[in-house]
């Protein structure tokens, strides 16, 4: 033990012996970290004074991102293989995430527009499971298999969380996964909650059939969440004391139905038909897949997606699209319908310098029951031109360094009296135009990254 | 509207300064020329040397990073394994050993995959680097897919020329790699794009980096990476047309002055234990017994 523990710490020495007894492999384990992540930052103003007001029309869970973000957001994260022998492996992950205001040098994260925030710690253990050859076992909090359109950063199926799961299952017809996943909160949807310091167990069950292929070049994805409140003994006891009823609007479930198209004009296109109920779905929240904390808010929600990448002239000018409508119907009329449409093509001047334009609209039609903001239709369209600097051509290739203007225009005022929402959403950043006006424009400089190794 | 005019100014002056970006001002990128087209043009290309020693050799320095465009102006030879675009360097002499790097890019869907061919003085292959030992490299959101490569020689008598071109085999085989937008999906966390990874097409043209380094005097310069191809493969005659194997015996006239215990320094120093090593066997071949013992003591007296 003690003479193979000093051998080991001398690599070098241990390569020399290796290679004058020609064995095959070396006996101890390099662990080579790998470095990946995703990070943007920038500065920008508002025309007319104040730092850079990013457009989201109220009600509505996205808004089109280019030139139209007013934060640093970044996720530094870190692994490594840590064994690997035939097919098997088990790999670890980690991921912090950092939110900042824009605001100085000196940003304390724990300010309030500001955060740190655990997102990624788990291992994955691949072809660890006798009889499920290329299937991963894992546990920990990871983002698990998230779906979501790039260019108004609309996630649409994140069911990410501490959880535990078995993924990529091949059976002959495409692979399954199944998983278990928690996100628990404090937030009951009615301002109930006694004691922040307990909290609503949400649970979720996901479970995948993805890969099929259906059509050359194209495949399904099924999946099937079901989400609930595991409200404890005096939980059910206090809500009962309260005289809520929790029975349905404390679990739901969602489908999703996904077809991908690769090979599709040189890029690929996502189409994707969603249905939800209840406690999956919230009146102000974005339904992806996992249970949310609501006791009894109860509904459902239909929603359709297009989006994808093509290329117009090969190499020359590509654009991003998005297409979406969403009819989120609560019994209490606290819903609202959301269509969404944008385009961001880029045109290619070299391998470094394009110039991009996106094009995004998007329209709340609130049922009777809305208030806090705006409970009539409205609509935002935003016009963003930017000059880019990139690391090659593509919609998809980073980093990026980018000079914008961004133009939008919406109806009815912006905010309210008190500066809260009204047509615009109050909390996309500074809310740097004026109460009434109806249209602003902001220009800034931002950068956009993505590594991994 | 109050605020029309208020946006005039910053708004031109930004439109103002973004037409002025807009005029290329980097040089024109030279599109890839389809493989289909690149094999019309080799195919109908005439040879144009007789032997490996009336190729156009140019010479390069130790220090030198070189993007070499395997175009229809290439000169074309066949190597005895299918004729192909080259290009042909004389590798500078009394420099000690150099690091070579290759790097062959994935672009719009094929790649030139190279082959290494180091010969001696005499114009005798003595080594023989095929694209399969390059390795491919997943796009880390700063380079794309790409095959790369490294290993280290040590330039004289016994390799003097290095001519990079593509084999008939290397042409007939593809490449996986990871696309921009699965690699995109692994670093966030996304549901990766369903479906095959795509497979690069071998192009009979392309455009690879050569980078070559010297690892003498400068002392931790260029740290080899662990992913050094297998060390010299010895063509046969079959794949080498007219041109004898070189007995490794042939070594030893060249090495009387060659002062292999300062080249092991030099690639100590560097952290080339690889280059080390095999050093120190050319030594022990070549009639210096005793130097890879003294390579192992030198080794444990560095090791703390």
């Amino acid at each position: 033990m003690i003479a193979s523990h000093s051998v080991l710490r001398r690599p070098l020495l241990t390569a020399v012996l290796g290679a004058s007894c020609i064995m095959p492999a070396l006996a101890y384990a390099d662990i080579n970290p790998e470095f990946f992540g995703y990070a943007r930052s920038g500065i920008g103003s508002t025309s007319g004074g104040g730092s850079q007001t990013c457009f989201k029309a109220s009600g509505a869970p996205a808004k089109y991102r280019l030139g139209n973000e007013c934060e640093t957001y970044a996720e530094i994260g870190l692994g490594a293989q840590l064994y690997q022998q035939q097919d098997t492996s088990f790999d670890f992950a980690s991921r912090v995430a950092y939110v900042t205001a824009q605001d100085n040098d000196d940003e304390s994260l724990k300010d309030d527009d500001n955060n740190i925030s655990l997102r990624e710690m788990y291992v994955s253990g691949n072809n660890v499971v006798g009889g499920l050859p290329g299937a991963s076992l894992w546990a920990g909090k990871r983002f698990y298999k998230r779906h979501d359109i790039h260019m108004n950063d609309f996630y649409y199926w994140d069911v990410s969380g501490p959880g535990v799961g078995i993924s990529d299952i091949d059976v002959g017809t495409g692979k399954l996964s199944f998983a278990w996943t928690r996100s628990e909160g404090d937030d009951d949807g009615d301002g109930l909650f006694p004691d922040a310091g307990q909290q609503i167990s949400d649970d979720t069950l996901d479970a995948r059939w993805s890969d099929i292929p259906v059509n050359p070049g194209g495949s399904l994805e099924l999946g099937v969440d079901y989400g609930r409140s595991s409200l404890s003994e005096w939980q059910k006891d206090y809500y009962d004391d309260q005289g809520v009823d929790y029975d349905e609007g404390d679990k739901g479930w969602m489908g999703t139905i996904e077809h991908t198209q690769s090979g599709w004009f040189g890029g690929s296109n996502t189409f994707a038909v969603q249905y939800a109920t209840d406690g999956i779905i919230t009146r102000d929240g974005n339904a992806v897949g996992r249970g949310t904390g609501a006791l009894r808010q109860e509904g459902s929600m239909w929603r359709a997606l297009d989006h994808g990448q093509v290329w117009l002239i090969p190499d020359q000018l590509d654009m991003l699209y998005a297409l979406i409508y969403e009819d989120k119907d609560m019994d209490d009329n606290t819903g609202r319908k959301w269509f969404s449409a944008g385009v961001r093509p880029v045109y290619y001047w070299s391998d470094i310098m394009s110039t991009a334009v996106e094009l995004g609209y998007d329209h709340i039609e609130p049922q009777s029951g809305v208030t806090g903001y705006n409970d009539s239709d409205h609509h935002l369209t935003k016009l963003t031109i930017a000059q880019q600097w990139s690391a090659g051509r593509g919609a998809m290739i980073r980093p990026t360094i980018r000079l914008f203007a961004t133009y939008a225009k919406w109806s009815g005022d912006a905010y309210t009296d008190a500066r809260n929402a009204n047509s615009l959403d109050t909390g996309a950043g500074p809310n740097n135009v004026d109460f009434d006006d109806t249209d602003g424009l902001t220009f800034g400089a931002q950068m956009e990254v993505w590594w991994g190794s | 509207m109050l605020s029309s005019y208020r946006l005039a100014v910053p708004l031109s002056t930004l439109l103002f300064a973004l037409a002025g970006c807009s005029t290329p001002l980097m040089a024109p990128h030279s599109p890839t020329i389809p493989a289909q087209q690149g094999q019309q043009a080799l195919a109908s290309a005439p040879d144009c040397c007789t032997s490996l020693a009336s190729l156009p050799y140019r010479p390069i320095s130790a220090q030198e990073t070189l993007t070499l465009d395997f175009t229809p102006q290439a000169p074309v030879h066949d190597f005895g394994d299918g004729k192909s675009f080259f290009q042909a360097f004389t590798l500078p002499r009394n420099n000690g050993p150099v690091a070579i790097s290759i790097t062959s890019p994935i672009r719009d869907g094929q790649l030139f995959a190279p082959t290494l061919l180091v010969l001696d003085a005499a114009f005798q292959p003595v080594r023989q680097v095929p694209s399969d030992s390059l390795r491919v490299r997943r796009p880390t959101g700063f380079s794309s897919a790409r095959l790369e490569g490294q290993f280290s020689l040590t330039p004289g008598p016994d390799a003097q020329y290095l001519v990079i071109y593509s084999s008939e085999q290397d042409r007939r085989a593809t490449t996986s790699y990871e696309s921009e937008a699965k690699a995109y999906a692994r670093v966030r966390g996304l549901a990766e794009p369903p479906g095959p990874d795509p497979r690069a097409v071998h192009a009979a043209t392309g455009t690879i980096t050569l980078e070559i380094a010297s690892l003498a005097g400068n002392a931790g310069l260029t740290p080899l990476a662990a992913a050094a191809p297998p060390p010299a493969q010895r063509p046969t005659p079959s794949e080498s047309q007219g041109v004898a194997p070189t007995p490794a015996s042939a070594a030893t006239s060249h090495s009387a002055d060659f002062d292999y215990r300062r080249m092991i320094d030099a690639a100590l120093k560097a952290g080339d234990i690889e280059l080390a090593l095999e050093l120190a066997d050319r030594a022990e071949r070549s009639g210096h017994p005793g130097t890879r013992a003294w390579l192992a003591e030198r080794l444990q007296a560095r090791t703390p």
